[in-house]
């Protein structure tokens, strides 16, 4: 790779896929894709909260639909049943989501490996049959309709009124380029460093002093938050809520987002909803095929692409492009090989 | 009394579902170390196979039951060579997320070849049995009997056989038996194999009681989970155990409070032991 004194590749394609998305709305000529583009947003949220647990800390959490829909209700109620404004509603729901966040993290990140994934299935399955029984004030299995979205900021020139698609994807846009910074910073901070030593050897790092399930509820609590914010900005943006929204299915769907995208990459969070999502348009397909080739691209990718879309490419570009010049550096050379074994058995990135 | 009987009949033949379900959970998750959460759907798997000879090919009940646990076998067999075999040897949640993807692509390939619709199933026996004032349908005691048949004969094979045997000791001890020679991937497949031919068994045995249908499959996965981790995972008399406590949750506190409360009871009991003793009520494994 020649060194012209320009920036790096990643940051050059990171500035030019945000010109992209800034640039949807203009060049999107039915509203029917400007839509498709704001869900993507949307399920880019999800997949990024559960990319911070996940990806950063090991943690297989499947609780995340069900954050993610407790935060959407908490909003739904906020607004519908107490006529509380979106921007007060809005922090209210996420520290809500915050707290359950900690209330199911504390139990579950005690425990590890598969327990905690079934635990935290068992925790979605208590938020859903809680969100059917509160029916005073969910609406229960029938849905919570009438969900008003944020209200203009008088004194904003460019936030004066959110009822335009425009105006609501570039809010969530926004939104979404803020979560992004959270997860760049966590990743690059002493908790992200933590995370990563704690999903390499978590009892290695306990020898050495390390407040392994301080560090590690933290992460679940900030994750949570996250998931419960994207809840809240899908149910404004959706207007209505079923029970279904805060279903486990909407974490395994996540799920598989993430996976496509790269576990582990904040690129992937936004690469993988948008294939897939597309993908699935593309083929005006039923909701059930989509389940068949979710399942399907899952069982693929963890087995002959484990780190994904950005992984698979990462990859492929070190092999054509960076690890020709170097191969007189020994030590390089030796990272590439352990780097392509770490690739081909790992689902996260080192 | 004869309701308390009738609610105890009905613990039984749920409990018996679960059991067989948890019984296959268990023993993959011993050899495996692998959660299977598709463990669910391919009990709902089977019950479409039945349903696909029984009421669509036109075929004895008796010769269906036999098939479905061929067919079930031979799906566990494609399904642990091309899923999880390849994943053996990687960090063990690349496992989990296979068996997660594999319950999404058992459930999407149900749902293109059948519908989304309630099937019905044929029961070969439409006679009632009168039990002290409580009418049961024969096939509801078909369920409890065949159960009790089918875990004597798991039973047997675990303790009486060799391969049996190696799967037993390959539970209790992994390295240990890996040191006497004992084959992982035999062993993986063999555990794989009856696990979904188990899952079978419970998809033919519930088919004629209750409708067929694509999402059938997750409340039994997830109370199964429940009776194993009560029990303690990778113990197959626990998750026996486990199965039949949480099938009286389930029916009792339905009969008494609602079945929302019901949900929040037997995960409530399952996050409970998980907090307070991990390794289940008769200790598990790993």
């Amino acid at each position: 790779m020649a060194v012209r004194g320009s920036l790096p590749p990643k940051v050059l394609f990171g500035i030019g896929g945000l010109v992209f998305l800034i640039m949807i709305p203009v060049i999107s000529t039915t509203g029917f894709f400007l839509h498709m583009a704001t869900l993507i947003l949307l399920w880019t949220m999800l997949c990024l909260s559960l990319n911070v647990i996940f990806g950063y800390g090991g943690q297989l959490s499947l609780a995340h639909g069900g954050l993610f829909g407790t935060g959407a209700y908490i909003y739904g109620v906020l607004v519908t049943k107490l006529s509380i404004d979106f921007w007060l509603a809005f922090p209210i729901a996420g520290a809500a989501t915050g707290v359950i966040g900690l209330l199911i993290g504390i139990p579950s990140l005690r425990l590890k490996g598969p327990y905690f994934v079934i635990i935290t299935l068992g925790f979605n399955i208590i938020l859903v049959a809680i969100i059917e029984n509160l029916s005073s004030l969910t609406e229960g299995v029938n849905g919570l309709v009438g969900i008003p979205g944020p209200r203009g900021i008088s004194w904003l020139f460019f936030a004066r009124d959110f009822s335009s698609k425009t105006s609501q994807y570039y809010l969530i846009l926004f939104f979404l380029l803020g979560f992004w910074l959270v997860m760049y910073f966590i990743k690059n901070s002493r908790i992200g460093r933590c995370l990563v030593a704690i999903k390499e050897d978590e009892d290695l790092c306990q020898s050495v002093g390390m407040n392994t399930m301080w560090i590690k509820v933290q992460t679940f609590v900030l994750s949570s938050i996250l998931a419960g914010l994207g809840g809240v900005l899908y149910a404004s943006f959706i207007g209505i809520l079923t029970p279904h929204d805060a279903s486990f299915h909407m974490g395994f769907d996540a799920l598989v987002y993430l996976t496509v995208g790269g576990i582990g990459s904040i690129v992937g969070t936004i690469l993988g909803p948008a294939i897939m999502i597309l993908i699935s348009e593309l083929l005006q397909t039923v909701v059930e095929i989509r389940l068949f080739i979710n399942g399907l691209a899952l069982i693929i990718l963890i087995i002959f692409m484990p780190r994904g879309i950005v992984g698979g490419v990462a990859y492929l570009w070190e092999k054509f492009f960076r690890g020709r010049g170097k191969t007189t550096n020994g030590s390089t050379g030796g990272k590439y090989v352990t780097g392509s074994q770490e690739f081909s058995k790992s689902i996260w990135g080192s | 009394m004869a309701e308390l009987l009738q609610q105890v009949l009905n613990v039984l033949v749920l409990g018996s579902i679960y059991c067989l379900v948890a019984s296959g959970l268990t023993l993959v998750y011993g050899i495996m170390r692998v959660p299977n959460f598709a463990q669910g759907n391919l009990y709902m798997a089977g019950a479409y196979v039945v349903f696909l000879l029984g009421s669509l090919f036109r075929i004895d009940y008796w010769f269906v039951f036999l098939a479905t646990i061929l067919i079930m076998g031979a799906v566990g067999l494609v399904i642990e060579r091309l899923c999880f075999r390849p994943v053996r040897n990687a960090p063990h949640v690349n496992s989990f997320v296979i068996a997660l993807g594999v319950l999404m692509a058992i459930e999407g390939l149900i749902v293109i070849l059948f519908g989304a619709d309630y099937k019905e199933v044929e029961p070969p026996w439409k006679r009632t049995v009168d039990l002290y004032g409580v009418t049961i349908s024969g096939q509801r005691l078909l369920v409890i009997w065949g159960t009790i048949l089918v875990m004597a004969i798991l039973q047997f094979f675990i303790k009486k056989t060799k391969s049996g045997m190696s799967l037993d000791a390959m539970s209790q001890n992994r390295e240990l038996a890996l040191m006497v020679g004992v084959n992982v991937n035999r062993m993986s497949l063999l555990a794989f194999v009856i696990s979904t031919g188990l899952a079978g068994v419970a998809g033919v045995l519930m088919a004629p009681v209750s409708f067929v249908y694509s999402a059938m499959g997750m409340t039994p996965l997830l109370i199964a989970f429940a009776a194993v981790i009560f029990g303690g995972m990778g113990n197959l008399s626990g998750a026996v155990l486990g199965s039949f406590i949480m099938a009286g949750a389930q029916v009792f506190s339905t009969q008494y409070f609602s079945s929302v409360f019901s949900d929040i009871a037997i995960f409530g009991i399952m996050i409970a032991v998980l907090l307070f003793r991990p390794t289940g009520i008769l200790g598990g494994r790993g």
